[in-house]
This record gives C-alpha cells, sequence and structure tokens, in this order.
C-alpha cells in the first residue's frame, strides 16, 4: 500500500504542482485588482472596487469593450459558420477535397506576429498591396485607407484573424461531420431529402457538440488578442483598435498602473467564464467516457 | 438527371475552394517574391511579379539580425516542449488511470487552466520570475512557458492514453510489473503518435507566443517573435528585409506542418473535441 501511494504521487505531483501554480497566480490576480497598486515594485494598499469603478468611468475601457463586441460579431460568427459550411461541402468529394485542407490550414502554425506584419502591409494605404492590386484590376475607386482609417483598421485586424483561424473551425468541423453515422444521411436522401435539407436537418443539429467547442474557442480568442493589434496598429489610430487584453498590457506594464491592470485581467477572466462553463461541462463528459 | 446536378455543384463547390485557396496562399507568394527583391524595386510597387534577379542576400542580412532571437527561441521551444511532453505524460497518466472523484475535479481544474487568458496571470509570473532571480535568463523563461504548457500537454497525453488498449497493460500487471514499469516500458511507448502530437503543438504555441516573450524576455533572451516585431518596427519601408526575417521566423512551424501534419491536426482534435 506504501509503495502505491509513493507512485501515485510520481504521476500526481510534478503536474498538479503546476495547475496548482497557475490557480494561486490567478487568486493573487484577484487580490491585486482591489490594491491601489502603482509602480512596479508592489504595494499593498487595499482599495476595494475603486480599480473597477474607475474603469467603468473611463471612454477608452468602452471603447476596449465595444471592440471586443465587434471581434465576437465579425470575427466569432464568419469563422464559425464559414467553416462550418466549407467543411461540409468539402466532405461531399472527399478525394479532391484532402488537396484543399492543408491550404487552408497553414497559417494556423504561422505566428501571428508574422500574420500581422504580412496584413499590416497588405492594408497599408500608399505601398500597400491591396490598393495596388485594385489600382492594377482597374478597381482603383475601392483603394481605401485600410489600417490607417480609425473606422476600417480593426476590420483589417479581424480579417487577419479570420485567415488565420478559419482552419482551425475547417478541422474540428470536418472531423465531427466525419463522425455522423452514414445511414443517417443515406436514409435521408432515399426519402427525397436535398443537401440543403440534409445540411440544415441532419448535420447541424448531429454536430451541436463541435459548434460549442468551436464557438466557445474562438470567443476565448477574442479576449486573448495581443499580438495582431501590437504588431498591425498598436492600438491606433488614436485607441480606436484596442481591445483588452492590448489595453491590460498597456495599463500594467506601460502606465505602471499594476492594480487597475489586474482590475482589466479579471475583467476579462469574468467574460471567458461564460464559455468556459460549457467548455468544463465538455470536459466532465469526456471524463466519464 | 441526378448526377447532372451533382457534377454542376461538384463543379461549384470545386471553384469556390480554388478561388479560396488562391486568397490563402496569395500572402505567402507576395511574401516570397518581397523578400527576394531590392527596395527599389519594392517602391516599383509591382507585388506579383517576380523580379528579373533574385537577390537572396536580403535573407543574410536578415539572418544576421534575427539569429541570436532564432537561438534562444530554438532553446526555449525545445526545452518547454520536453518539460511539457514529460511532465503532460506523468499526469496524463493519472489522468486516464486512476478514476476518482478526486481525478475528476482535477481533469475539469486543468482542462479549465489551459484556457486561462495569459493576462490573468501575467503580473504574478513578472513577480515570481522578478523574486526568484530567473528574470534575466533562459531559465526562467522556460520555467514560466512550462506553467503555462503542462495543462493543455496533461489533457492531450490523458486523451491519448485514454485511446491505448488496456489488455497489454493488464498482461504486464498480471506478470508483476509495477505501475511505473507500466508507464515507461508499456503504456508511453504504445503513446508515442501522442506524445508526437503534443510536442508539435506545444513547441509551435510556445514558438509563436508573444505577449509572455515580449514582458519577460531581456536582450539576452528576446526570442524571435519579439525580434520581428523589432524588425517590422525599426525597417518601416524594407518590406523585403521584413519579409526575408518572417519568413526566417515560419520555416520551423510550417516545417513540421508539412512534415508532421498530422500529428498536428490529431492534436488539435484530442485538445478540443475527441475523448
Amino acid at each position: 500500500m506504501r509503495t502505491k501511494l509513493s507512485v501515485v504521487l510520481l504521476f500526481l505531483i510534478p503536474g498538479f504542482a503546476i495547475v496548482g501554480i497557475l490557480y494561486y497566480m490567478l487568486i493573487w490576480t484577484a487580490l491585486v485588482s482591489t490594491m491601489n497598486w502603482v509602480g512596479m515594485a508592489p504595494v499593498w494598499k487595499f482599495a476595494g472596487l475603486k480599480n473597477y469603478e474607475i474603469l467603468f468611468h473611463m471612454p477608452r475601457f468602452w471603447t476596449n469593450m465595444k471592440n471586443n463586441l465587434i471581434w465576437l460579431l465579425v470575427f466569432v460568427l464568419p469563422t464559425g459558420v464559414f467553416g462550418m459550411i466549407l467543411a461540409y461541402v468539402l466532405e461531399q468529394f472527399p478525394k479532391t477535397s484532402r488537396y484543399f485542407k492543408p491550404i487552408f490550414l497553414y497559417p494556423l502554425v504561422i505566428a501571428p506576429v508574422v500574420a500581422g506584419t504580412l496584413w499590416a502591409w497588405i492594408f497599408e494605404p500608399q505601398t500597400g498591396v491591396l490598393n495596388n492590386i485594385l489600382s492594377l484590376i482597374g478597381l482603383g475607386a475601392l483603394r481605401g485607407g485600410w489600417i490607417a482609417d480609425p473606422r476600417q483598421a480593426i476590420y483589417c485586424m479581424i480579417m487577419a484573424g479570420i485567415w488565420q483561424n478559419f482552419g482551425f473551425s475547417l478541422v474540428l468541423y470536418t472531423a465531427a461531420i466525419k463522425e455522423i453515422p452514414n445511414d443517417h444521411i443515406d436514409a435521408a436522401r432515399v426519402d427525397g431529402a436535398k443537401s440543403s435539407q440534409i445540411f440544415f436537418y441532419i448535420v447541424v443539429p448531429e454536430i451541436s457538440h463541435a459548434t460549442i467547442i468551436v464557438f466557445s474557442l474562438l470567443v476565448l480568442y477574442t479576449l486573448k488578442i495581443f499580438d495582431l493589434v501590437w504588431v498591425m496598429t498598436g492600438g491606433g489610430p488614436g485607441y480606436s483598435t484596442e481591445v483588452l487584453p492590448y489595453f491590460m498590457y498597456r495599463v500594467t506594464f506601460r502606465q505602471l498602473m499594476v492594480g487597475m491592470g489586474a482590475a482589466i485581467a479579471m475583467i476579462i477572466l469574468l467574460i471567458s467564464f461564460l464559455v468556459l462553463v460549457p467548455i468544463s461541462k465538455w470536459m466532465m463528459e469526456r471524463w466519464e467516457r | 438527371m441526378k448526377s447532372r446536378s451533382q457534377k454542376t455543384v461538384k463543379f461549384l463547390a470545386i471553384t469556390t475552394a480554388i478561388i479560396l485557396s488562391i486568397a490563402y496562399l496569395l500572402p505567402i507568394y507576395v511574401m516570397v517574391l518581397t523578400s527576394l527583391k531590392t527596395p527599389y524595386e519594392i517602391t516599383q510597387r509591382t507585388y506579383l511579379i517576380p523580379s528579373i534577379d533574385l537577390h537572396p542576400e536580403n535573407y543574410a542580412k536578415a539572418f544576421s539580425l534575427v539569429k541570436n532571437a532564432l537561438l534562444n527561441s530554438l532553446i526555449i521551444s525545445s526545452s518547454v516542449t520536453a518539460i511539457s511532453s514529460f511532465v503532460g505524460g506523468l499526469s496524463g497518466f493519472y489522468l486516464s488511470r486512476f478514476k476518482s472523484k478526486f481525478s475528476k475535479i482535477l481533469f475539469v481544474l486543468v482542462g479549465i487552466s489551459l484556457y486561462l487568458p495569459y493576462q490573468a496571470i501575467l503580473v504574478p509570473l513578472v513577480q515570481l520570475m522578478a523574486r526568484t532571480r530567473l528574470a534575466l535568463t533562459h531559465a526562467g523563461m522556460i520555467m514560466s512557458y512550462s506553467i503555462l504548457n503542462v495543462p493543455l500537454a496533461s489533457i492531450l497525453m490523458g486523451t491519448f492514453f485514454m485511446s491505448v488498449p488496456r489488455e497489454i497493460e493488464e498482461a504486464a500487471e498480471m506478470d508483476g510489473a509495477t505501475k511505473r514499469q507500466i508507464f515507461f516500458r508499456v503504456v508511453s511507448p504504445m503513446a508515442m503518435p501522442g506524445y508526437a502530437s503534443t510536442a508539435i503543438l506545444v513547441f509551435t504555441q510556445v514558438w509563436n507566443e508573444f505577449l509572455l516573450a515580449l514582458t519577460l524576455s531581456t536582450p539576452q533572451t528576446a526570442t524571435l517573435q519579439v525580434k520581428l516585431a523589432e524588425v517590422k518596427g525599426s525597417f518601416v519601408a524594407l518590406y523585403n528585409l521584413q519579409m526575408a526575417a518572417a519568413i526566417i521566423g515560419i520555416v520551423v512551424p510550417v516545417g513540421f506542418f508539412l512534415l508532421l501534419g498530422r500529428y498536428f491536426i490529431r492534436g488539435i482534435l484530442a485538445g478540443a473535441l475527441k475523448g
């Protein structure tokens, strides 16, 4: 019995000590968010919820919230929905589509810093690739300010985000669609169902678990965007393209308002709990199996 | 009749896929072409047309800019990959073989921790590194990234171990093998593809990470991503250098993807869906 315990500890200790450290640091951040900590050295001066209060009265914070909402709508929805549709369409011709998948997947392994560098140049108004191609093919009228235009810049970034993450939703949906039992679809086809009917009434419901995971993970992605903003616009023009994760970094490490930075981190965490709940439910189901 | 309409659908689908593929490959195409041009050729703005003379010396210049950072990234990413795969293997084995209420709670806690936004632990991590005086060293970077990647490795390995058949294990146990022997001699060798998936996923993640690298790294430990962001900022209009440096930066992960893409995809699926 004693040897068994030592073996259990061998497997248990290293990994879970690390997870323990992670949660310890999380609580630490929660505490700091209630401190009036300014500067790099620790200042444990309790301030209650003042950091949050200041944030909620800050127009810049609400610009950030709005931008995160834009990401949620303009990035998550198309990436998820088109991933699902393309996965279904390509699955109809598995032999041909084999050659396409790597093309949509390779951006996944490219660093966001590189993707940002590339797309920032594509959307640059003067020397940028897009405007020059538009002129070249006689669509000069469509030239835009893109990344330099406060109203368009965030959509340029979202474009880069979609380009990178589309393959992720494609690969998960492809796997989910492959797992649908063939006879379900065959039976419907024998009954004379059209492809679109099969898609909406059989495929979509049967891959709903994948939908929950894909959308949750994409939402979590929008709560982590940092690299693209840093590289493409630096949050500008002004702070028009800032998002919460980027704002947190600026506040903490540039303005050294560590307490307030921690408050932003906690707000990010609270929002991510909305999707972490379905994910942990899914985790439990997986464990049961 | 039916086959004809099916053919039309196939034609439309494939055409769409081809157009999308072009949109996906165009950025890389422009990147490669531009990395081989002179600054003067770039001012011509004929981005889609290759230059007559290729200028591979851009790569030599870009390489000398990033070579230290490249070495740092190689050291840090491979160390973290080794540590995370090993520790993840141990805890993954625990999660998949010692089923109890306790391990169920652990599984969910680990599962959540792998999705935590880095922002939520960034400040304490920096403080920890400063207090342990590891802040300025490779060891500090390796430790920080290991803390962040062990949960991912544990869940992935746990998932892969679940699909390893139990019969051989039971047979070994009957022969008197201990759990430790079973883990190292029986289950781990059988789960080698799982280790490959975990390793490739952790490696790419660490290689591409920017926020933590930016916060923790010093000029001596700056990773490739930090350096690339710097190159982008300081060679503003020199797209040839920017692109050459960027291509040097993606060669390793893209190489892994092209050679071991199967394992990469299996890792993504194991992390999210299968179980």
